[in-house]
């Protein structure tokens, strides 16, 4: 009975001790458990390799709309996004509509253009910081250039090779939008109900399950949810990285608070029973 | 005319808005509204930064609560333009070293301590009461162990348990609640237009 009274009676310090043990040991003692793909993550893999049978595919805008708290979720979906482009010579438009994002985006754009020796202007633009979020969107559907004349580094966009056949989403073979935020809801508003522009969105955790119904509807044409749709992307293109090595963390949390709600509920029980009883 | 003057402009631009979207005649027009927007939204974040800057002014003046921060605040509006003007923002930069070393570790911590609370949360909150509360605790562990890939590897089936969970119960619920936001913008954007909410207006309306 102690035992369970101490469960009743726990301190939340403890459950935070547990928390940072459970987190932390699977980054020594990695298990590399296998992913389970979702098809909502295939179908965005697959759209990109399909492209890359194209002769000259149209570029994929990555508007990375995110700041540092969502890093550790969002950033390895975007490496992964980006790896799998430029591994297969598939133009890049990036933006973000984020204040905080430009330099979130520009290192990893940097970091991975360095791995494949992508060139700047040609193979990829980054377009930087876009104010105004839905004026943003409304504009690209009319003429991106104008939204946009210069890239992030002060460049005009109309020296920029990859810009020359992109005028608004029709020249784009689909957006991707990331966001910590309902802000793929207005992409899915503004861009693909008044432009018709395909919408593919990669979101945290919290929000992947508010996006199920857009991706029913045909309104999205993929989902990256969270550190598990990065681990799945990685997965995809063999190339494991931050989300891979998250997993491990991410599965010890979710069986850690699974034993701690099941403890609870015994304890809790067994106590009413005991009240009852008295 | 305070009250007036906004709630007639707020009136016409949007009634004309709506005639414009089932009126191919009117392209131009909204093209040349939807121009002036990018240019207003550079002015609004000048705005933002104005904002700012007098709120913690006003809070040093004032000896506000925790006024000391506002000085931080200050200091870190003035630093980053400063150097992000002077140096520029490539990569490398004291800008991108700033926002890199600083800012990027402040943030995530913030949100890290999230996984500490929820735990904590789920741990206290998460009790089985009566019938509603077991199917919400018994969805939420399938989910949880359905996510991961140790749940996947371990109990057959589970993996699909959890997609079947989001895509039918939880959309059937998102579905409901989407369609009754939508309807709630719609109504609220018309209160607007005809001007019944006015409480954007300076003052609560009043």
């Amino acid at each position: 009975m102690k035992f369970f009274e101490f469960i009743q009676n726990l301190d939340r310090r403890w459950v935070f001790l547990l928390i940072l043990i459970v987190v932390t040991v699977p980054f020594f003692m990695p298990l590399s458990l296998p992913i389970e793909i979702t098809p909502s993550v295939k179908h965005i893999y697959d759209r990109v390799e399909e492209m890359s049978l194209q002769n000259n595919p149209k570029p994929i805008l990555i508007s990375a709309d995110f700041g540092p708290e969502a890093i550790p979720e969002l950033n390895p979906m975007l490496m992964a996004l980006l790896r799998h482009c430029m591994s297969k010579k598939i133009p890049v438009i990036t933006m973000t509509l984020h204040p905080a994002g430009p330099g979130i985006l520009e290192r990893a754009v940097a970091m991975v253009a360095d791995e494949y020796n992508a060139e700047k202007g040609k193979d990829y633009v980054s377009l930087g910081f876009g104010v105004g979020s839905i004026i943003m969107m409304l504009q690209i559907g009319e003429d991106i250039k104008e939204g946009f004349p210069n890239d992030y580094y002060g460049n005009d966009i109309n020296d920029l090779p990859l810009m020359d056949d992109v005028k608004n989403y029709d020249d784009m073979e689909f957006v991707f939008c990331m966001a910590g935020s309902g802000l793929y809801e207005a992409w899915i508003t503004y861009a693909k109900s008044q432009y018709n522009a395909t919408i593919a969105t990669g979101v945290t955790g919290t929000m992947a399950t508010d996006a199920y119904p857009f991706l029913q509807s045909g309104q999205l044409l993929g989902l990256i949810g969270g550190l598990k749709g990065a681990a799945e992307y990685e997965t995809l293109i063999d190339q494991k990285d931050a989300a891979y090595r998250g997993m491990d963390s991410q599965s010890a949390s979710h069986i850690l608070i699974i034993i701690l709600v099941i403890l609870g509920n015994i304890a809790s029980f067994v106590l009413k029973e005991k009240k009852e009883n008295k | 005319m305070k009250q007036k003057l906004p709630l007639t402009i707020c009136f016409i631009m949007g009634v004309v808005m709506i005639i414009q979207y089932f009126v191919p005649a009117l392209n131009s027009l909204y093209d040349t509204i939807r121009f002036w927007l990018l240019v207003v939204s550079g002015f609004v974040l000048c705005l933002g930064i104005y904002s700012l800057v007098r709120v913690h002014i006003l809070k040093i003046r004032r000896k506000a609560p925790s006024w000391g921060y506002s000085y931080v605040t200050i200091a870190g509006l003035v630093w980053m333009s400063l150097v992000g003007f002077i140096w520029g923002k490539e990569e490398g930069t004291i800008f991108m070293n700033t926002f890199f070393l600083i800012q990027v570790p402040i943030q995530s911590t913030m949100f890290s301590l999230l996984a500490f609370f929820i735990a904590s949360a789920a741990f206290r909150a998460f009790r089985m009461k009566n019938l509603e509360a077991g199917l919400l605790l018994i969805a939420a562990i399938i989910v949880m162990i359905g996510q991961v890939p140790v749940g996947a590897s371990f109990i057959p089936g589970i993996a699909d348990l959890k997609e079947w969970i989001l895509n039918y119960p939880n959309l059937a619920a998102k579905r409901g609640i989407v369609i009754g936001v939508g309807l709630g913008m719609l109504s609220t954007a018309l209160k607007i237009i005809l001007g019944i909410e006015r409480s954007y207006l300076s003052g609560g309306g009043k």
